[in-house]
């Protein structure tokens, strides 16, 4: 439905975004996720036509938008920062949205409809500064409705908004997506957000696309070290390359299979990586290791223990509660060898070509 | 002295509020210090009479055509230019901004005299206009030219202030719901920059109805009230300008009282 193709900008020399590719599909929630300065707010302006592309195009159901102004996208727009009109009541802001679509500035059905839906139906008459952070944010979201466009764009819309207003407010942007059904684009920098909201993510790295698929894929099988880091805690391990044709590592008296060609030699260093779920405190697990616990984090139902093996391998385990341990306590760790992964080449190589294989366990 | 706000270091009010307080009588004792005098010199003066004679009258009427006029004129070009240059960056644009200054800079008897070396009698503008029947010298038309030079650059620079403070995103989401720009500069930035607009336009206008130097230069008849006011210096000395003074200052006092009241009004 919505086409970036070969997106890029530039800031002089800077580069903002660089031959971007991305297809968002009829109804579908997509996340544009990336660290602050790789380029998504800059996308999503481009998208709304606030931004002019250096080159490439912008199409929506195969109409080229790439120099349409930005009245003629039919895009919802919500923003980083609050973008109510000071001088306009709620009910007044949502209204001026439908002024230049049907010139119904007065179907007030249709603006109660809207104001429902985002759960301010009792706060019409009310202007933006009697309203607090989460209200402003209703309003935005139900003044970008109102049209009904064809695309609804997030920029950081939770930005500046306190840490269960956030929760709240994810919930309700979901559940705003699944009653409209509004194909969406959502930018941000938080990979919970992203997990919980998304259809699909695209992970921008320094204005890049570094990856696109479903959160669980990314999660799970994530196609380079950037997407990986950057969608959750990982442990590393420090394993040997034994042979190169297959790649095969050892560590820990385990030996891993991975597929891919690499420029390793036997007896080079080869990291190992695993996700926080696949380590766990005690031995039933395949595969054991003896480490000493050096940090304990706890954030209430759960905790996360830092543990740190003789040769070097750090891990994140993440227990329930709070545990007896402190920093300095010898624990054996399980680690589910399913879980266990590498990177074969340069961080940047694309998701198809290289990405994250499935490690196999050899013979020992 | 210091008390924890907020997570920030917040100094007590007290002796920052003495301090400023007594700043601020002192400015205000000095502004105010010449009106008291003057006014002494007024109960010498019969301020009803002076304003029944016809000089002094056509003087006030000439005042309250002109400076409306140039007002309006600085406001209907002045407000776009104001946009223009707190939205736009184009070739030339520092240049241009340094030009919407300069008038203030200029002493306005030289800013007279650069008028009347642009439009004078005997210029090739001025004979141009003056051979249609429009004198652009020692006319009305010749007043409002002079005022607007003067004072046209207040509402210029005081709006581009207002305009900046617009944030763009709100101009971003006006198009984005799909107003094209001028709807989205009179619906959106307009209004959120009214009071800075207004501001502009008081400031030109009391530069305006107040401007002696360039107006005497460029057109020294019809007399406007600081025109009169002079004449009346000459033949009278101080006192005989109280009447003619004391009608100037309470028209531009009305008027900004006027400008104000509208400025609260509700837009819708």
């Amino acid at each position: 439905m919505l086409d970036i193709r070969h997106l890029t900008k530039r800031y002089g020399d800077e580069r903002a975004v660089e031959e971007l590719s991305l297809s968002v599909a009829e109804g579908e929630f997509l996340t544009i996720l990336g660290p602050s300065g790789s380029g998504k707010s800059t996308t999503l302006l481009a998208i709304a036509g606030h931004v002019a592309a250096t080159s490439g195009a912008i199409a929506l159901d195969g109409e080229d938008l790439t120099h349409t102004p930005p009245e003629k996208r039919s895009l919802g727009v919500v923003f980083q920062q609050d973008a109510l009109f000071e001088h306009m009541t709620a009910r007044e802001n949502i209204a001026y949205a439908l002024g230049p679509h049907d010139g119904e500035w007065d179907d007030e059905e249709r603006v109660d409809r809207f104001l429902s839906l985002v759960g301010m139906a009792g706060h019409a008459g009310k202007y933006p500064d009697q309203l607090s952070g989460g209200q402003r944010r209703r309003i935005e979201l139900a003044r970008a409705l109102v049209y009904e466009p064809d695309v609804l764009l997030l920029d950081e819309p939770l930005t500046g908004l306190d840490r269960t207003l956030r929760e709240e407010m994810r919930g309700e942007i979901s559940r705003i997506h699944d009653e409209t059904d509004v194909t969406t684009v959502y930018v941000t920098h938080d990979q919970t957000e992203a997990l919980t909201l998304s259809d699909r993510i695209a992970v921008l790295d320094g204005g890049e696309l570094a990856a696109v698929g479903t959160p669980r894929r990314l999660y799970e099988r994530p196609p380079n070290r950037f997407v990986a880091t950057f969608l959750g805690s990982l442990s590393t391990f420090p394993g040997t390359v034994v042979d190169t044709d297959p790649l095969v590592v050892e560590w820990a008296g385990h030996r891993f299979e991975l597929d891919g060609a690499t420029a390793a030699a036997v007896g080079d260093r080869f990291r190992l990586y695993c996700r926080p779920e696949a380590v766990a405190v005690g031995g039933s697990a395949a595969i054991t290791v003896d480490g000493e616990a050096i940090d304990l984090t706890h954030s209430g139902d759960r905790s996360t223990i830092a543990v740190r093996t003789a040769d070097g391998g750090q891990f994140e385990v993440p227990v329930g509660g709070f545990p007896a341990v402190e920093a300095g306590d010898q624990l054996t760790l399980g680690i589910d060898p399913g879980g266990v992964f590498g990177f074969v080449g340069e961080r940047r190589c694309p998701a198809r070509a290289c990405g994250a294989v499935p490690m196999h366990r050899s013979e020992p | 002295m210091f008390e924890r706000s907020g997570g920030e270091l917040v100094r007590k009010p007290r002796s920052s509020t003495a301090v400023f307080g007594l700043l601020s009588v002192l400015l205000v004792a000095y502004l105010l210090f010449p009106f008291l005098a003057f006014l002494r010199w007024s109960r010498q003066a019969s301020i009803g009479s002076a304003l029944a004679e016809p000089a002094t009258r056509t003087a006030i009427e000439n005042s309250l055509l002109t400076a409306p006029v140039a007002t309006a004129i600085a406001a209907v070009f002045g407000v776009p230019l104001a946009y223009v240059l707190a939205r736009h960056s184009f070739p030339g644009k520092s240049l241009v901004e340094g030009l919407v200054v300069l008038p203030l800079v200029l002493p306005p008897v030289v800013a007279g005299a650069m008028l009347l070396t642009g439009i004078g009698r005997f210029t090739t503008v001025g004979v141009f206009f003056a051979s249609r029947g429009i004198p652009l010298t020692s006319s009305l038309v010749g007043v409002v030219l002079a005022q607007l030079f003067v004072a046209a650059p207040f509402v210029v620079i005081t709006a581009r202030a207002g305009f900046d403070a617009v944030d763009r995103r709100l101009e971003q989401a006006s198009r984005s719901m799909g107003y094209g720009p001028v709807r989205t500069f009179w619906n959106v930035s307009l209004p959120l920059a009214r009071k800075a607009v207004l501001a502009g336009i008081v400031l030109t206008f009391a530069r305006a109805v107040g401007e002696f130097g360039a107006v005497m230069m460029v057109a020294n008849n019809p007399r406007t009230m600081p025109t009169q006011i002079w004449v009346e210096f000459i033949k009278g000395g101080p006192t005989a300008t109280v009447p003619l003074a004391v009608a100037l200052l309470v028209t531009s006092l009305l008027v900004i009282m006027l400008t104000r009241f509208v400025g609260r009004l509700p837009t819708e």
